[in-house]
């Protein structure tokens, strides 16, 4: 018994050590660009390879405000990813509920379509969008980047599967109550199916403050930037100064990092679920 | 049928949304790969001769070559990363929390912020990569900025030249291969582990008492239960990669020489920068193709259900 306990310890210290490399490898790469964030320009240079900074300093978050208007494209950002999310809580409840609770013709035919859509990659649309966008004048807004993404066949599809295992008592019992189908949606389903609507509004947040595609597509101006394409803008124009390139780095996901932290579990449950779709 | 009016107002917004951005785009695009049109002038109807073109258009062939490049250097190292990755967190090990907090961390970073740390670190002087090189005595790359083959340039350090065709994906491609490994891997880690959490304890229980060691619990339990998510990782890795795009758009730009030149790269510039919106979206067309394919493999055989 005593044998067959210190082996395991063995196997799980090798494992460990296998774990522990990966992570290493995984995660040295932000540490070594927060770390060079932290570094003068002389140092940058001299002495890159050092994990800690020999002098510490904050001279590239400074010199990041005052070189680019860092300030307004993380607002931006707040904007266009705010508007996306909850616009999609809101759409998407509603189109859920309709396909998981409401009985009109063609329901089934309606949905596959929906579902269809899903297979189409944003790549292979971006001309015809753009097009599109062109056409309504709204290249160049804050529309431009939103309006396409106020909905989706995702989120429709996520919210639908949850609104299914709602039982139907529960429904029949509010209706008896003189509840209407808005108000059995708005009071009851909604508060329950509130983990889902988190998964759906952190991967959704996620996705549109990384998004790069777009607001290099559709914007030119320098006012609505977002950070992502601000700052990928910044390197092309001002040369590299990895300093401040790291420093303007750690600004942009930091954000997505804190809410991860919180929201772990809603990530994790969030990939299951589109990685194991029936 | 009260609800009728009811579910026409619930799903309008979306309706509205898919239909103007993805169901009417993806008929528009097909009718506009048939024209030749600069956004400006009016259209013009040219039939197939952007297909014509493009199959004679030496970067087009390069664009497609390297795409397929990349999905060698990517799928298969990637699905077999993350499957160990996700193997070795399955043994009610402790501490998995942070290891899957680690292992997920590029997974949420952007493309754009992961280049730029990439770009740090492929730099070739500073960077550490070619410092680490250094170290076990092997000669720096200019990583992102090498356009001969990988085969060309390992058999060369040797001495040996070989014939172009045989060099391979450039270095540069390999490199952005790399980054897009660490940036993935977490991700199909997780749907592993999904995977994993399902298959009932009692099976290695079971096998365990009739004497199974792990590498046979391994292959006789494991990897055939596991079967439907490996094969589904394996394709949705596939169309991923045959999509991408902002690693390149970020560090290369397709450079250099078009080394590193990906179809979608080649669409956006095509449209965005040389206003050929006709040849640009017969472009995509062939990559909307090639994904529609591959989709169609994935529902056929996950259908089928692979395990049994």
């Amino acid at each position: 018994m005593r044998r067959r306990k210190i082996s395991r310890h063995i196997k799980h210290g090798i494992l460990h050590v296998l774990l522990i490399a990966g992570a290493i490898l995984m995660i040295f790469p932000f540490l070594w660009g927060f770390s060079t964030s932290f570094k003068e320009m002389r140092e940058v240079l001299s002495n890159p390879y050092n994990l800690i900074p020999k002098r510490f300093t904050l001279i590239n978050y400074q010199n990041v405000f005052t070189s680019i208007p860092i300030g307004r494209f993380f607002l931006n950002s707040v904007i266009v990813s705010l508007s996306i999310t909850l616009s999609q809580l809101f759409t998407c409840s509603l189109s859920a509920y309709a396909f998981a609770r409401l009985r009109f013709p063609f329901r089934n035919g309606l949905f596959y379509i929906l579902l269809a859509t899903m297979m189409i990659p944003q790549h292979v649309i971006m001309v015809p969008v753009y097009i599109i966008l062109n056409f309504f004048r709204l290249i160049d807004t804050y529309a431009a980047m939103i309006l396409p993404f106020v909905s989706s066949a995702f989120g429709t599809f996520l919210l639908r599967q949850f609104f299914m295992t709602v039982p139907k008592e529960l429904e029949e019992a509010a209706f008896l109550d003189g509840c209407s189908h808005l108000g059995f949606l708005i009071r009851i389903l909604i508060p329950l199916s509130r983990p889902i609507l988190a998964t759906l509004a952190i991967f959704t947040f996620m996705w549109s403050w990384n998004n790069y595609l777009w607001p290099l597509i559709v914007t030119n101006r320098i006012e609505i930037r977002t950070l992502q394409y601000g700052l990928a803008m910044f390197k092309e124009e001002g040369g590299i100064n990895w300093g401040q390139l790291m420093a303007g780095t750690t600004i942009a996901t930091i954000p997505i990092l804190i809410i991860f932290l919180i929201a772990q579990k809603q990530f994790i449950e969030g990939i299951t679920l589109t990685g194991l779709k029936e | 049928m009260r609800d009728t009016k009811r579910a026409i107002l619930f799903i309008l917004p979306t309706y509205l949304v898919i239909t103007i951005f993805i169901i009417l785009p993806i008929f528009f695009a097909l009718y506009i790969s048939f024209n030749k049109w600069n956004l400006l002038a009016p259209m013009k109807f040219i039939g197939l001769s952007n297909y014509g073109k493009l199959f004679r258009s030496e970067e087009f062939w390069k664009a497609l070559i390297n795409t397929v490049y990349y999905t060698f250097i990517t799928v298969p190292l990637c699905v077999i990363f993350a499957l160990v990755i996700a193997l070795l967190l399955n043994t009610r090990i402790k501490g998995i929390a942070f290891y899957r907090v680690a292992y997920f961390m590029p997974v949420m970073t952007s493309f754009v912020a992961s280049a730029f740390i990439w770009q740090w670190i492929f730099q070739s002087q500073n960077g550490i990569l070619n410092f680490v090189f250094g170290l076990i005595g092997l000669k720096p790359l200019s990583w992102l900025n090498e356009p001969k083959g990988v085969f060309t340039v390992l058999f060369e350090s040797f001495g040996v030249h070989i014939p172009r065709w045989l060099g391979g994906p450039s270095v540069t491609l390999v490199a952005i291969g790399i980054m897009s490994i660490w940036k993935n891997v977490g991700y199909y880690m997780i749907i592993f582990l999904a995977g994993l959490q399902n298959i009932p304890r009692s099976y290695y229980e079971a096998a365990e008492m009739d004497g199974a060691g792990p590498v046979r619990r391994f292959f006789s339990i494991t990897l055939p239960i596991l079967s439907p998510t490996t094969f589904f990782v394996l394709i949705m890795a596939v169309i991923v990669s045959f999509q991408v795009f902002e690693q390149v758009a970020v560090t290369t730009q397709g450079g250099p020489l078009n080394s590193s030149l990906v179809l979608v790269y080649f669409v956006y510039q095509k449209a965005f920068k040389f206003l050929e919106v006709g040849y640009a979206s017969s472009a995509a067309y062939i990559l909307f193709a090639i994904v529609l394919f591959l989709t169609y493999l994935q529902v056929k055989v996950i259908g089928k259900r692979v395990h049994y």
